[in-house]
């Protein structure tokens, strides 16, 4: 009896079609650096008289708050193809009070899914929406963007790869996006560091600048087909003396890796398998138990597949010869 | 000579001993919240440092009679600021103003112009001075403050 046992990787063929969102409302702030002054006026009456007088002039300069929103436009990119490029937009909003430019950069780490790898970074600098290399301009991974005015929006291209092993169906890009690459946390005060030179109040946290995309694989498809031969026709049914050629023939359609094939097929009692005969892609393969991908040994036939990547096939033969019956 | 030197005594000593009168001193506070292990919130004012949109600041106008005599119909009016949102009297008893300082009352008490034939009731959005009116005449060296709160846009 055939058995066939295979590890499959592939999964389903499927499209970006939602644009999840994560944005808050931006409101208009007082611009960084703005000097509030404060005067007050007292009028009195003393000795019979009216006297007014001010106080002094006080004067308290604003700081600029950092804060923004990323919209991920494109949160999943489908039929992915190993080792191909690929495009995701998102769209960040200066939801702070002074200009800034912003670093996109890649987040790794041990969670992180056969991860997709940032090659590129654009600027939608013809702000047409879509991504020319032409004309939008490269920022770098890491690298500062345009200054994004306060309540301004400017859309971004992220250009990853595919990994080569798509084994694990789908693939993660998991980005950082924030005004400083380093990161400082929430709440953290820089003296002098904004606009106008004001203070500089970062108002977003871990979680605010994370941004995460997804590749899907393209689907795999495997077939195995299996033909025999008698005494070189086609036929059903053997006598004794007759050999039977059987063909076994395993194919991989679509895209993605397959690993593990092993073909085992256990002869049954009144077929004695052809010393010799077994090959793989036309080229014999030896009996034993040794280092090349067959062997026939206690009445089992067993090749092994090299793991590779589809589109591919393969062709296993032997030959049996039909015993005489036992008495 | 004799007689210039009246003139000069007579002249010092029609003018009162004035010594300014009311003094003000303004000061701008930042108002923080903090919360202790018991989950009891506290209110301070500490001088600003990093003020920014959103945070609460304190206005507070310190007055001092300067002068040797008492001062009555005290006045003291302050315009809430450009980018402030006024929110509330911190200290004194005052009145406020939506209308560029020519009329002053309680918020609940005041409406604003909202279309042509209509009027809505005033809001603390709409502030556009505070004002304190001292009842009883200051005490030569008496001193006080008064304050408002405002949030900075």
């Amino acid at each position: 009896m055939l058995k066939i046992s295979f590890i499959m990787f592939g999964i389903v063929f499927g499209l970006a079609v939602s644009a999840a969102a994560f944005t808050r409302d931006a409101v208009a702030m007082t611009p960084a650096g703005s000097l509030i002054e404060n005067r007050a006026t007292v009028r009195f009456d003393m000795a019979g008289d009216t006297h007014t007088s001010e106080s002094n002039t006080v004067s308290t300069r604003v700081a600029e708050l950092v804060s923004f929103d990323v919209s991920v436009v494109t949160p999943e990119v489908g039929g992915v193809r190993a080792g191909e490029m690929l495009t995701y937009t998102l769209d960040i909003t200066n939801t702070g009070n002074g200009a800034e430019c912003f670093v996109i950069s890649q987040q790794r780490g041990a969670n992180v899914v056969e991860p997709v790898e940032l090659m590129a970074v654009h600027a939608d600098t013809d702000g047409d929406g879509a991504f020319d290399a032409t004309k939008d301009a490269a920022i770098g991974v890491g690298g500062c963007s345009p200054q994004i005015a306060p309540n301004g929006r400017m859309r971004f291209f992220a250009i990853g790869r595919m990994p080569a092993d798509t084994s694990a169906g789908k693939a993660e890009l998991a980005m950082r996006i924030g005004p400083d690459e380093d990161g400082p946390s929430y709440g953290a005060v820089f003296e002098g560091r904004g606009d106008a030179g004001a203070d500089k109040v970062i108002a977003f946290n871990d979680a605010m600048s994370a941004a995460t995309m997804w590749a899907k694989a393209s689907k795999l498809v495997v077939s195995l087909v299996t033909s025999q031969l008698v005494s070189g026709r086609v036929q059903t049914t053997a006598v004794t003396g007759d050999v039977i050629t059987y063909s076994l023939h395993f194919k991989a359609g679509g895209e993605g890796w397959v690993k593990g094939v092993a073909m085992s097929d256990p002869l049954p009692a009144d077929l004695r398998f052809v010393p010799g005969s077994l090959n793989l892609n036309g080229v014999a393969l030896s009996d034993g138990d040794d280092a090349d991908a067959g062997q026939s040994v206690d009445g089992v036939v067993a090749v092994r597949l090299p793991d590779q990547a589809a589109p591919f096939e393969h062709t296993i033969t032997f030959q049996a010869v039909v015993r005489p019956p036992s008495s | 000579m004799k007689l210039i030197l009246l003139v000069i005594a007579g002249l010092i000593f029609a003018f009162p001993a004035f010594a300014a009168g009311v003094k003000l001193e303004s000061s701008v506070h930042e108002e923080i919240t903090t919360v202790d292990a018991k989950g009891v919130s506290r209110v301070s004012l500490v001088d600003p440092t990093s003020v920014a949109p959103g945070d609460v600041v304190v206005i507070r106008i310190a007055y001092h009679n300067t002068s040797d005599a008492p001062v009555g119909d005290i006045v003291i009016s302050n315009p809430v600021p450009e980018h402030l949102t006024f929110l509330t009297v911190r200290e004194g008893v005052g009145m406020v103003s939506v209308d560029g300082g020519k009329t002053y009352g309680a918020l609940v008490d005041l409406t604003i112009k909202d279309g042509v034939d209509t009027r809505r009731p005033a809001t603390t959005a709409d502030v556009t001075h505070v004002r304190w009116r001292f009842d009883q005449p200051l005490a030569p060296g008496a001193q006080g403050a008064v304050a408002f709160a405002a949030r900075l846009d």
